[in-house]
């Protein structure tokens, strides 16, 4: 049945089979008869008299029947142009045409005032009137709102998938249930697609033209990808690519990832600020190896690659592993489903191995999965859209009288004064002035939900900053001994909404820290003022540096993408070498080049793969002039934290490059002149194990990241 | 990494510092290493041709895990924290972990 034939049903108050019992927690069958009409799927309220059709209007999804029906509902209540409050309620059917049950969770801003029940009623309408329902809130027996809300949709949210593939690269979008002989014996035979999947996890799926298979001649030899490599492809070549959040999700095929053929697939879109939108499967690795004597072997990686795709698209829901559902901070108290029978869950980790895991596994996500999917804040789900983030502003920050933290924002240097088209890099310093140990997070000065940084120029309104990356992982406790501090630059300048600190002026700029007790720690106001132009180079300059796509490259050290924003680095070089901001530009620049890279090339009917090569003599001449020519200039403008990190990276790699020697004495140089400038002995002793540990060998790869915006 | 060792970190590791000690390398320190919470691997450290023990430590933990290495080669060694992040947990085996 295709999407729209589903739109036409009838909508009457005729029994569904399911409900002649009692009512089952766990999910009910896979389908409903196609004799019954179904009730479930998105409503929203009716418009009040005088209402404009154009303002947003209150949802409710009710999920009790379907594919695998959740007997819950949930709905958003909006209370002015800001307040929203989500409810969520699991429904006992109490007549054919009738539900009821406790809301069990709520969260936002406004209230759903002493209402703990709802009772929701099909409404009988008159031929070719909209399907309704009636919503009562109430409480204990006394009725309190009565809601109408109008039918819109089957599924409770549209969402648009986007799938790309590489010219050696083998996705399996549709699949025979049946191919393979390790199935449920009752499991439905039947072509089953990628979108069918999603279609029955609630959500109406629009699949949007591919582009023809990408040419891989010019990859390079492993044709494998970074994830730095497929977030460029992503921005560069899927068409709903957008800086902010959207139901539209971009799914990658292609053979390797660089880590190798152990990783089947990643949603590897950690990287800015509207994250989760991109996926990838890698077709030709270890889920295109079926196991020695498998008896359909062809089967077997089909569905393999089938699986991956629906796994890693959940990720990009915000879907965790199977076996990591408490870690973090879920949205409700989760357990761990380590042998749970889902998408989300790896076939080989489960007891028996895949064989066992495919046996009961009728293609689906669980039914907690489900519930996330269909009834958490719409936020939580959406790819892009952050994690429900309230915006605090410092006027509500709850700070303690007797602090045992200090923050301090502060820049590298005596003056507080930046030259014009200078980035400005801020380092904020953490320390515990109490005369205890203190446990704080160890991302503390770094993760997006926990700082909140305004800057604010002079005769202009404070703006919040926002970085360009948040990441997505669990947070670890330190403790931070009295006396202790721990440190973190900030790339202020630039960020999610712009760039904050760029024209002439005077600017204040604030931080604050959430902790996790509540307990806000706030920064005294660091001022700073950017000077005027030098000339008119400097003007010039200005017209093509401030923009985002530079900011992005100075936030994430470099592209191979972003051509424009790489031709204005080349012009500042050039025509102002001698200037702070030529610092950063031959860093951005150079970066990239110490080693090769893939990128997208040419349009979208007739994309390819090209690898950029290395450039090693362009990116010592870069790197060596901006890191050691000038140093104490350039630790200066990049700050120390940023400083060592350049020259450990740098160093690194040219001890790899076979010049160990000049890495070495680079490293002594960088530790000189940072002694020079009064970084603590410790950070230099650092240093210096760090140069003598120098050498050819190949580093050992560790996941982690240095970030800075 | 035809015949030699590998080791791979993976679920648990929250920043950590760890180090890890053979008898033939030099000690190899990392940094911050935390899981990737969508790959449940948090780094991957091939040791090549290394026989008898390796060592893996984490001194901010506490932890300091002495694993006798399986004969075969080539070996992929699995390091994760227990959930409580009090415990080294080690699993061997003769072909690469898989992750998705």
């Amino acid at each position: 049945m295709n999407r729209s034939a589903r739109h036409e049903l009838a909508f009457d108050a005729d029994t569904p089979a399911e409900f002649a019992g009692t009512f089952k927690p766990t999910a009910a069958p896979a389908a409903p008869s196609p004799a019954v009409p179904a009730a479930s799927g998105l409503y929203l309220r009716r418009p009040k008299p005088g209402q404009s059709p154009l303002a947003p209007r209150d949802e409710l999804r009710l999920d009790v029947d379907g594919s695998h029906p959740q007997q819950m509902a949930s709905g958003t209540l909006r209370h002015g142009l800001q307040n929203q409050y989500h409810w969520i309620a699991r429904l006992v059917p109490t007549s054919p045409s009738i539900w009821t049950g406790s809301i069990v969770y709520g969260s936002g801003t406004g209230t759903l005032p002493n209402h703990d029940t709802v009772t929701i009623a099909r409404v009988h309408p008159a031929i070719l009137q909209t399907p309704r329902l009636r919503v009562t809130f109430s409480t204990k027996g006394d009725a309190g709102a009565v809601l109408e809300y109008d039918f819109v949709s089957r599924g409770f949210d549209p969402v648009e998938f986007e799938f790309d593939a590489t010219a050696d690269a083998h996705p399996a979008l549709e699949i025979d249930t049946h191919a393979h002989p390790d199935r449920p014996s009752g499991l439905p035979a039947e072509r089953l697609t990628v979108a069918q999947v999603f279609e029955r996890a609630g959500f109406d799926v629009r699949v949007a033209s591919a582009g023809p298979p990408i040419p891989i001649a010019d990859a390079g030899a492993d044709g494998a990808w970074s994830d730095a490599e497929m977030h460029d492809a992503m921005q560069a070549h899927w068409s709903r690519y957008a800086d902010r959040a959207q139901w539209a999700l971009w799914v990658l095929h292609a053979a390797l990832h660089e880590q190798g053929p152990g990783l089947g697939g990643v949603m590897f879109d950690d990287i800015g600020p509207h994250h989760r939108q991109g996926t990838a499967v890698f077709t030709e690795s270890f889920i295109a190896r079926p196991p020695a004597g498998d008896p359909a072997p062809d089967a077997w990686i089909a569905r393999m690659r089938f699986w991956t795709a629906c796994h890693e698209m959940g990720h990009a829901f915000n879907l965790a592993h199977a076996w990591q559902k408490s870690l973090g901070t879920p949205w409700m108290p989760m357990s761990d489903a380590p042998e749970s029978r889902s998408f989300m869950n790896y076939p080989f980790r489960v007891q028996g191995g895949a064989s066992t895991f495919f046996r009961d596994f009728e293609f689906r996500f669980d039914d907690a999965e489900l519930g996330f999917l269909r009834h958490a804040p719409r936020g939580y789900v959406q790819m892009g859209n952050a994690d429900w983030f309230d915006h605090h502003g410092f006027e509500q920050a709850q700070v303690s009288r007797e602090p045992g933290l200090r923050l301090v924002a502060r820049l590298n240097r005596d003056t507080s004064l930046l030259q014009f088209l200078e980035p400005a890099m801020i380092e904020l310093k953490l320390s515990n002035v109490s005369s205890e140990p203190m446990l704080v997070r160890d991302d503390l000065l770094t993760d997006a939900h926990q700082l909140t940084l305004v800057v604010k120029r002079s005769g202009h309104p404070a703006r919040q900053w926002h970085p360009y990356a948040t990441a997505c992982h669990r947070a670890a406790a330190r403790v931070l001994a009295p006396g202790e501090s721990m440190y973190a630059p900030v790339f202020v300048g630039a960020g999610g909404s712009g760039w904050l600190v760029a024209e002439p002026g005077q600017y204040t700029i604030q931080a604050c820290l959430h902790l996790d007790g509540g307990e806000d720690v706030l920064s005294e106001p660091l001022a700073l003022r950017v000077a005027a132009p030098a000339g008119f180079d400097e003007e010039r300059a200005a017209q093509d540096l401030f923009c985002q796509d530079v900011g992005r490259v100075f936030a994430f050290d470099g592209t191979r993408e972003l051509a424009v924003a790489n031709d204005a680095l080349a012009q500042v070089v050039q025509r102002m070498p001698g200037r702070a901001v030529s610092t950063h530009a031959r860093v951005a620049l150079g970066m990239p080049l110490r080693r090769a890279g893939k990128v997208l090339a040419g349009d979208r009917e007739r994309t390819r793969i090209a690898l950029a090569p290395a450039r090693p003599d362009q990116a010592r001449e870069l790197l060596g002039e901006a890191l050691l020519a000038h140093k104490d200039a350039a630790a200066c403008t990049l700050g120390h934290v940023e400083y060592r990190g350049y020259v450990e990276a740098y160093t690194a790699w040219l001890a790899r490059e076979g010049e160990v020697k000049q890495a070495k004495a680079a490293v002594a140089d960088a530790c000189t002149a940072l002694g020079k400038r009064k970084v603590k002995p410790s950070v230099l002793a650092e240093m210096r194990a760090f140069g003598d540990q120098l050498s050819a060998a190949p580093a050992p790869a560790a996941a982690s990241r240095r970030r800075k915006g | 990494m035809d015949d030699g060792v590998t080791i791979e970190l993976r679920e648990g590791f929250e920043g950590d510092r760890v180090v890890i000690r053979t008898a033939i390398h030099p000690p190899i320190m990392l940094a911050s290493v935390r899981t990737r919470m969508q790959l449940g691997l948090a780094g991957t450290v091939p040791l090549g041709a290394v026989e008898g023990h390796v060592q893996v430590q984490l001194p901010a933990r506490g932890l300091d895990m002495r694993i006798d290495l399986h004969g075969e080669r080539p070996l992929w060694v699995g390091v994760s924290l227990s959930r409580d992040g009090t415990r080294l947990e080690v699993e061997q085996q003769t072909e690469p972990f898989r992750f998705a």
